[in-house]
């Protein structure tokens, strides 16, 4: 207080006399001043020391959650092939060497492959890493063996990573300690960009010195002069704004953060921060996510070339861009090696050998990483409902989805090669021809795939989730299992009759058969297959729309559908996600179960935070079921659908249905086999007409779908209380074997209708219906 | 038929594998529908399967289709013969049901249910998965959840009466536990005729 009232008092003696109280005045002030600096320094200090500490201390990085695919389960009898299992592997960056001597190796021979796993610590136990050889016959498995000869029965491989969840400034980075870094990396690093590391305080003299000397030396800028400490402060604490201020303050805070923390936890933080490329909108930080980036493997795999290539990317990762600049790359990996001979941390032998490498860089679209937006986003959407995007965007959770990879690749090639070929056939009409699909395995209601559209790794508009489209004769199945419910058989007899109904509003509603025609007496069954409008309109009035909704809604949709009598042709908007909601019950025999894209998610140290178990519910009888799932084999072995068999082989049993909407805007096909079940729309974004039907269309590719899955035959459960007739299509009467028009028809005990018709059993030929002989189970 | 006799007799060597002590299952055949033409208001009975008879495990059995099979159109689907696989003597299955149960009585249930997903995937067929799901879901307290999972178990059972027993006498306990005696005397019924 006192300097305070001795420091007013010159001034106000300086309005007196000013020269000799200037004099006066000087040395104090500048007294003052230090001190006040030395303070404001002082706390400055203290203030920058406390961040400093903080953030090193305290959450480092924001971590995006990991997201994987399925992990593939190896065992004997499982169908897979040695093309399925190498891509599998690829996937996960596996080598293709002459023999395995390393986790993530891998021996390719016709039919037997040696894999050295890597193994994986899964939330419910630790899979270790072991070599094994997998023989192969055919599209099985025969048999897994250890390296002792011993039978495995069962391997799970480590699941590949399919995408992140990131913060806004799409950092992404994989963590990884100090003790995992390959041979060389700390190494190489000290030498290039910081040879005092282990002397130095955090700032370096001696370093600016030596790298003007070598740069002036070598004529061309090869060493910054800034330590690893002060560019790990400049990344990690001065990241936002380069302002000048912000420039003065990374000499102190490299010397605290030299002062507080020991060189290994400054390298090991260098290594997990430093900046190294970017994908897109992404930016890769680290050196771990560096390797999966540009090498497709974990880093502990990476062989000195390629750690030389990261190191010398540090300086300027655009620059030295080993894929756009392949030359300028090999040369600074070649310096780098040649810094490494020189300090001595390498033979002059290892260096040449490293310097004659390829560059050893993966193409960037053989990353599975990002290959998959739309599943991505599916799995996103779920995540959100349940947890705050920060959590998802920081805290390295990690998220196991059935993302099943190989069934991914079949359905994009089968999506994107029809919608292709319908191009080359149909032109310009269709020149923005786009689809959508969603493939689940019935028996566990898990997605296996989703394609967004003909782009499939474009991450835009997801029409598997978000294209609504009326579903036409996809609605089908649903009224006729409601008409069943209500006491029809498949051969009640159905009058396929013009209609009109008048609705609440005034309008008219006057539905129309795809042939124009009207087909007088039709069986159930036939007006299934072959997709009937007449008909089927007059069954669900008569059935009673509440009928046709309460059962869409039994089946799994989650909105209330508009109960308009359009609604029994599919005037109903459904995205390709929510009709497989609908089949995915139908293919399982009526026990609806949720769909599930993912199965668990972890913190980052594996500790469950959440897990989506199976769920069924019963919510249609099976014999009811059983009876739709017969007229749903006939809809490809006889109606709108039999293309299917031109080509799969008869053996293999699917059922299924077509739908084509007014006007033919929009083409689908939703069908099943024994555990695949798929649903395709084919259409135009801005909802033009298309010059093909659902058979014409979607249906070709999920025929191609199936044809690359080659899955398990649908066979059906045979439920007690159906007993198979032979019975007369045109009367629906009773017939027998012999005789003309008869066929067998699965009825629920009680139904079966009580008159019978005699053909004279004489000479009549017999109709061959083998395609569903093989199809159910009978005891 | 002929073919079948091999696979039978393999099955009835491997038919101790896995599952519990008194397992009694039947093969599952899928033959063509009653050739014969049904009279009216007779039961269509399943035709006789000689030599495949009650005590090996479940089985998707091949299907023996009624013509030769063309190996043009085969070719490489094997679907007729060879994918056709006995889950229940998998090793894989057999290992995973193992670690479950010991999981499971362990107390581990979250364990448990991975586990037992993991099977359920390779063998969403195989009934023992859903007994065991159930009984699970049952240790939990989870009564619905326990009694439609042994309900599905029921259906993929179909034609394994000791299977079906077994698991409508889970479905008894289940509805036991949750308060529903009548229910539980229902399906203590149902296993009694079987």
């Amino acid at each position: 207080m006192t300097k305070k009232r001795a420091s007013k008092s010159p001034r106000r003696r300086s309005k007196r006399s000013k020269r000799p109280s200037l004099r006066s005045w000087l040395p104090g002030f500048l007294l003052k001043l230090s001190l006040v600096i030395f303070v404001i320094g002082g706390i400055g200090m203290i203030y920058l020391d406390a961040q400093v500490r903080a953030k090193f201390e305290g959450k480092r990085w924001a971590l995006p959650a990991k997201v994987y695919a399925r992990p593939l389960e190896l065992y004997a009898g499982q169908q897979l092939t040695v093309a399925d299992l190498k891509r599998e592997l690829q996937g996960l960056g596996y080598r293709a060497v002459q023999r395995i001597s390393e986790p993530g190796t891998m021996e390719i021979a016709r039919t037997r492959m040696r894999v050295y796993s890597r193994g994986f610590a899964f939330p419910d136990g630790d899979e270790p890493p072991r070599r094994m050889l997998i023989s192969f016959n055919g599209n099985t498995v025969a048999s897994i063996r250890d390296d002792k000869g011993r039978n495995v029965s069962l391997a799970r491989m480590e699941p590949i990573l399919i995408g992140g969840i990131y913060t806004k400034d799409n950092e992404d980075r994989d963590l990884i300690r100090l003790d995992q870094a390959p041979d060389y990396l700390a190494q190489a690093l000290i030498a290039v960009e910081d040879r005092d590391f282990y002397e130095h305080a955090g700032v370096s003299l001696r370093g600016i010195a030596r790298a003007m000397w070598v740069n002036l030396r070598s004529g061309r800028f090869a060493q910054g002069g800034s330590t690893l400490t002060q560019q790990l402060v400049k990344n990690f604490y001065l990241t936002s704004e380069r302002t000048l201020a912000r420039k003065l303050l990374e000499l102190p805070m490299a010397v605290l953060l030299d002062a507080h923390y020991s060189k290994e936890e400054i390298l090991e933080a260098y290594l997990n921060e430093v900046y190294l490329g970017q994908s897109g909108a992404r930016a890769i930080h680290g050196f771990g996510l560096a390797s999966q980036y540009f090498f497709a493997r974990p880093i502990q795999e990476l062989k000195l070339h390629q750690v030389a290539l990261l190191v010398g990317m540090v300086k300027g990762p655009s620059f030295y861009d080993p894929r756009r600049r392949p030359e300028r790359a090999t040369k600074r990996r070649n310096l780098v090696l040649q810094l490494l001979a020189d300090s001595g941390d390498i033979s002059e032998a290892q260096k040449l050998q490293a310097q004659k490498q390829p560059l050893g860089v993966v193409k960037q679209k053989s990353l599975l990483k990002g290959a998959y937006p739309a599943y991505l986003d599916l799995v996103k959407r779920q995540l959100r409902q349940e947890y705050p995007e920060q959590a998802l965007s920081s805290e390295g959770l990690r998220v196991f989805t059935s993302l099943n990879p190989i069934v991914q690749a079949r359905a994009e090639q089968a999506l994107v090669r029809t919608i292709s070929n319908l191009q080359k056939r149909h032109g310009k009409r269709v020149k923005e021809l786009q689809g959508g699909m969603v493939v689940t395995d019935p028996q566990t209601a898990e997605v296996l795939a989703v394609v967004g559209g003909r782009e499939t790794r474009y991450q835009g508009f997801n029409r598997a989730l978000d294209a609504r489209r009326p579903i036409g004769s996809l609605v089908k199945p649903a009224v006729f299992l409601a008409a069943l419910e209500q006491g029809y058989t498949l051969s009640s007899l159905l009058d396929d009759a013009p209609i009109r109904v008048e609705m609440s509003n005034g309008q008219i509603w006057e539905p129309r058969n795809f042939d124009k025609k009207s087909h007088g007496q039709v069986a159930l069954h036939r007006a299934l297959s072959n997709s009937y409008n007449l008909s089927t309109a007059q069954l669900g009035m008569e059935i009673g729309l509440d009928k046709v909704v309460a059962m869409m809604k039994r089946l799994g949709m989650e909105r209330d559908p508009k109960p308009y009598p359009s609604l029994l042709l599919g005037a109903e908007s459904m995205s390709p996600f929510e009709v497989a909601g609908l089949y995915q019950t139908i293919a399982a025999n009526g026990f609806r179960m949720p769909m599930r894209a993912i199965r668990l998610v972890t913190t980052a140290d594996g500790e469950e935070l959440s897990r989506y178990p199976l769920k069924v519910k019963q919510t249609v009888a099976a014999p009811v079921m059983h009876l739709v799932q017969y007229a749903m084999q006939e809809v490809v072995r006889e109606g709108t659908a039999r293309s299917v068999y031109q080509r799969l082989p008869d053996s293999l049993n699917v059922a299924g249905k077509t739908g084509t909407s007014n006007d033919q805007r929009d083409s689908w096909f939703a069908g099943f086999s024994g555990n695949r079940m798929a649903v395709v729309w084919i259409g135009l974004d801005d909802n033009g007409k298309l010059p093909f039907t659902g058979s014409g269309g979607a249906l070709r590719a999920w025929t191609d779908y199936i044809y690359r899955e080659k899955p398990e035959p649908f066979m059906a459960a045979y439920p007690d209380n159906i007993n198979y007739h032979w019975i007369d299509e045109a009367t629906g009467y009773r017939s027998a074997e012999v005789c003309a028009g008869a066929r067998q028809v699965p009825f629920i005990k009680g139904t079966e209708p009580d008159r019978e018709i005699d053909c004279g059993q004489g000479g009549s030929f017999k109709r061959s219906l083998r395609w569903f002989q093989n199809w159910f189970r009978q005891d | 038929m002929r073919k079948l006799l091999p696979v039978a007799a393999a099955l009835l060597l491997a038919g101790c594998v896995g599952g519990g002590a008194n397992q009694v299952v039947v093969v599952e055949e899928r033959t063509p529908a009653p050739a014969r033409p049904a009279a009216p208001g007779e039961v269509v009975t399943a035709p006789d399967t000689p030599g495949v008879t009650v005590t090996s495990p479940v089985i998707d059995q091949p299907v023996i289709s009624t013509t030769p099979s063309d190996p043009k159109s085969s070719g490489s689907w094997v679907v007729t013969q060879n994918t056709a696989q006995s889950y229940r003597t998998n090793p894989a299955v057999v290992a995973l049901l193992g670690s479950a149960k010991q999981q499971m009585d362990g107390g581990s249930y979250r364990a448990a249910g991975s586990t037992l997903e993991r099977a359920q995937r390779i063998a969403p067929r195989e009934p023992e998965v859903y007994y065991q799901m159930a009984r699970l879901r049952l240790k939990e307290g989870e009564w619905k959840q326990a009694e439609q999972l042994a309900l599905k178990g029921v259906q993929v059972a179909s034609g394994s009466n000791e299977m079906q027993r077994r698991l409508w006498l889970l479905i008894g306990d289940i509805r036991e536990d949750a308060g529903d005696r009548i229910g539980a005397q229902r399906a203590r019924i149902k296993a009694r005729r079987l």
